[in-house]
């Protein structure tokens, strides 16, 4: 509790919360808030300027602009997000598993990370695209597949170091279970470490999803994707840049907003200016491990 | 009657195989008190683990070990974990460190009295106040409402004897209680381990190298050295009369300590050698 309040005592955390809140909030209402379907052609109004009925103009095809950014929230944010928490739940099963069973059970699942640790990133996407065919959900798939790796190695590592602590040994000494131990002594203490390392792998994550949609790799037409949204504005980059704008901004505003947060989390957990002292080390490698993925 | 029977129990390194403890032996009778007393590395603590099972896989052990009757080694890690804490308490070194700096004492402490018992929060409350009460621990109410960075030290360390008191042990293991704390928190341990013995009417084994706590605390010593039994008798005999060359090493390097202690403090000084 005291680490939230932390948190929202930072200004620009409590900006880019909110940003990223009304974001989640309009791709989730998206039929609701939308003015047209986002995939309504009207060739009469190809390039239209900002106008009051479509206020952000009209792409080569004569669609909502507007309506298209807000659809495309789905994929490139909320799709993304729920990518990342799958990443971090396997990897933080996988890692607790290990770090407090130790022994062959641990040098068989941290091996399996290292294998899956050992393919570049964007080898292993091309890869699964070229097997599975191409499409978000394969992209999403692929990043699942590379990132639970790394969040399965911090939490491992964090559960360790906590699993050797004295208070861990009282407990055990006192009769609690292996799970109770887990759940109440050694997870609580894993999830601020792991919160700050997945927001910063949640914008890396986003701007690869765009950047492989701009490839024409992800999402297909006719549906939006802010990345793909950019990728056909590239075709009319000379005549009418500004299409380039609407997307663009909301990516870099998106993954601002997610870095700038995941900066305010770190501080926000920080040891020293909290309570307990113990973590320090471990908290810097991780945030050293974020720093990596991003 | 015997309650714990520790017989030709040898514990080595799984991997070397280097002997910690060769071959050991000992027994602690009912509701009395054992101390085992060595340097550190002599392998008290990890006798004392092998009892609660308590050693990781990188240790192998053999021998047997029965508490009333029933072979330890052999049982299911769910029954020993049944016998943790309820029938076989321990008291660690360090209050400091035994709690979750991240959870309410007063949390901490009914989770652990609701999985042995399936009390509700208010049951819990009640014992652990009166078992403070009985250890003379001010306003346990507050106590337990804080976290554990907001104590001090021995004040956590007398909550750990507390819950010991409440829980009713037949065997308590008390590893070093006394080495972290300073010297007005160690007369108090040493008085709180003494009235826990009276109350819970417990047989306890105490690990220690204060001599001035076994003293008061044990009935019987057994001096260890490199995992082997050296010397053993009742604590008034061995602690005046040290037959083995090391035991009067270990009485008269403390009392050389103490000695010097009290000369410091302008007090006696006939242990001065």
């Amino acid at each position: 509790m005291k680490r939230i309040s932390r948190l929202l005592s930072d200004r620009l955390a409590l900006l880019s919360l909110a940003v990223l809140a009304a974001i989640a909030a309009a791709g989730m209402l998206a039929p609701w808030l939308a003015p047209h379907p986002p995939d309504e052609v009207n060739m009469a109004l190809r390039y239209g300027p900002w106008s009051l009925h479509y206020l952000l103009g009209n792409d080569q095809l004569g669609r909502c602009v507007l309506s298209r950014i807000l659809y495309g929230i789905r994929p490139s944010v909320l799709l993304v997000l729920a990518a990342v928490l799958a990443s971090v739940l396997i990897g933080a099963a996988v890692g607790m598993a290990a770090g407090y069973a130790g022994g062959r059970t641990d040098a068989l699942l941290m091996r399996l990370c290292d294998v899956m640790l050992s393919f570049p990133g964007y080898v292993m996407t091309l890869a699964v695209i070229g097997v599975l065919g191409v499409g978000l959900q394969n992209i999403l798939l692929a990043f699942i597949l590379m990132k639970w790796a790394w969040f399965a190695r911090i939490v491992r590592s964090s559960v360790r170091q906590i699993a050797d602590a004295d208070y861990v040994r009282f407990a055990r000494t006192l009769g609690t279970g292996s799970l109770a131990i887990l759940f109440r002594h050694i997870l609580p203490v894993c999830v601020p470490e792991l919160a700050v390392v997945a927001s910063s792998s949640f914008g890396s994550t986003l701007l690869q999803v765009s950047g492989l949609s701009f490839l024409g790799l992800g999402i297909q037409a006719p549906q939006a994707e802010w990345g793909m949204m950019l990728s056909e504005a590239r075709q009319s980059m000379f005549s009418r840049p500004e299409l380039m704008l609407a997307p663009g901004l909301m990516i870099v505003l998106t993954v601002s907003a997610v870095n700038f947060l995941s900066d305010a989390m770190q501080q926000a957990v920080d040891p020293q200016a909290g309570s307990s002292k113990r973590h320090q080390p471990e908290r810097a490698e991780a945030a050293l491990i974020g720093r990596e993925v991003a | 009657m015997d309650v714990l029977e520790v017989s030709r129990l040898s514990i080595a390194h799984a991997g070397s195989g280097a002997a910690i403890v060769p071959e050991l032996s000992f027994c602690v009778k009912e509701k009395s008190c054992l101390a085992i007393v060595g340097e550190s590395g002599s392998g008290k603590s990890i006798v004392c683990k092998a009892i609660m099972r308590l050693n990781g896989p990188a240790l192998r052990q053999s021998g047997s070990i029965r508490f009333k009757g029933t072979e330890l080694t052999e049982l299911s890690d769910d029954r020993i974990r049944g016998l943790r804490g309820a029938q076989i308490g321990m008291i660690l070194q360090n209050g400091m460190r035994a709690f979750d700096p991240g959870l309410r004492l007063g949390k901490q402490l009914h989770s652990v009295l609701k999985a042995h018992f399936g009390w509700s929060r208010e049951q819990s409350r009640e014992r652990l106040s009166e078992a403070m009460e009985l250890l003379l621990l001010q306003s346990p109410t507050a106590v337990l409402n804080r976290y554990p960075h907001e104590l001090s030290g021995g004040m956590l360390q007398r909550l750990m004897i507390a819950l010991t008191l409440v829980l009713q042990p037949e065997l308590v293991i008390a590893d070093e209680p006394t080495t972290a704390l300073d010297a007005a928190s160690r007369q108090e341990a040493i008085g709180q381990l003494i009235s826990l013995r009276r109350q819970a009417g417990c047989s306890m084994i105490l690990i220690s190298h204060d001599l001035s706590a076994v003293e008061r605390i044990a009935d019987e010593v057994l001096v260890l050295r490199g995992g082997m039994t050296v010397e053993r008798g009742t604590a008034a005999e061995l602690l005046t009369s040290p037959r083995h060359a090391y035991t009067r090493y270990l009485v008269e390097s403390k009392h050389a300590l103490s000695g010097r202690f009290a000369q410091a403090l302008g007090g006696r000084t006939h242990a001065e050698r």
